[in-house]
């Protein structure tokens, strides 16, 4: 199995976030995006600085949501991963 | 008197006109890469629009530099002079090579994937300082623009042998003129066709570079 890029490991785990917007648990999204708890969190946390998703507290539990911003980027996911190919600025995941 | 560069006179005009183009079209990309920065928030494709700006902004000014100064007509040759051109203009020419080389410097660190910051100012620093204590500095940052060149070349040589598409071997084969045509402007202080060549050679880049981009706009209508 080809092994994903950084850009193809963010659009996976926003549709897993978009798939279950607003209810999704850390648990349900390391089992959905295939890697490991520490990279997990690396990339929880760059998105949340990108503001491409939201982290809320439901009954004490942590809870992920997509916004805007994560949205756009999975509708022009396929021009930045096009661009980034060509100028040669694909990152490993 | 060393000079710049020597400029045949049939190419007088023609020569500004295409720096003016490399200049836009190098700002197409810079503003292009900048729009998709601002939704992938991702580090690499910002710091590409801005290599591509400082490349920009090199052009223009050297396209700004020839059309002011408008060089000393000898022999049918316009030369450019370092000693009889007003300070004002030395330092125009001296940016114009200066943010050429920051854009190269900018672009190499880029496509490096390199995280450090301070790997980038130490590159920056080290590639304005030889240039700055050198005694002919003209032809230093144009062996430090073509040094550069060759190695951004080479990633995107592996880059291509890797994926073997169009769109690798587009982005290639614009590198690998611009670094014929940086080599090539080494010698344009004494032979003047040199400075045609390289702007025939960069003609050719920023085409392919310009063909690849809307090439991929049109890919995404499609879509």
């Amino acid at each position: 199995m080809k092994k994903r890029n950084r850009l193809e490991i963010i659009r996976d785990i926003l549709n897993v976030i978009r798939a279950k917007n607003g209810k999704i648990k850390p648990t349900h999204i390391l089992y959905k995006s295939n890697l490991s708890h520490s990279m997990m969190e690396e990339y929880m946390t760059e998105l949340k600085e990108k503001e491409f998703i939201t982290e809320k507290l439901l009954a004490g539990k942590k809870t992920y949501a997509i916004t805007e911003k994560g949205i756009e980027y999975l509708h022009k996911y396929q021009l930045i991963a096009d661009f980034t190919q060509s100028f040669g600025l694909e990152e490993e995941g | 008197m060393a000079y710049a560069y020597i400029i045949p006179e049939w190419f007088f005009g023609l020569d500004i006109t295409l720096e003016i183009i490399f200049g836009l079209i190098t700002l197409l990309v810079s503003i292009f890469a900048f729009n998709i920065y601002k939704t992938s928030k991702e580090r690499s494709i910002g710091l590409l629009s801005l290599s591509f700006l400082f490349i920009s902004l090199s052009y223009l000014t050297w396209a700004f530099v020839n059309l002011v100064i408008a060089p000393t007509l000898v022999d049918k040759l316009r030369i450019i002079t370092l000693g009889t051109v007003p300070k004002a203009f030395i330092l125009a020419i001296y940016t114009h090579y200066g943010l050429f080389i920051l854009g190269l410097v900018t672009l190499a660190y880029t496509t490096f994937q390199v995280k450090k910051i301070r790997i980038y100012y130490v590159l920056s620093i080290i590639s304005i300082l030889v240039v700055v204590v050198s005694v002919n500095k003209l032809i230093t940052s144009r062996i430090v623009s073509a040094f550069l060149l060759f190695f951004i070349t080479y990633h995107y040589f592996k880059e291509w042998r890797n994926k073997r598409n169009k769109r690798a071997l587009w982005i290639f084969g614009s590198f690998f003129l611009l670094t014929l045509g940086s080599i090539d402007f080494i010698f344009s202080a004494n032979f003047y066709a040199t400075y045609v060549i390289g702007h025939i050679l960069e003609f050719g880049a920023y085409s392919l570079i310009l063909g690849g981009l809307i090439h991929l706009l049109r890919k995404t209508k499609i879509r």
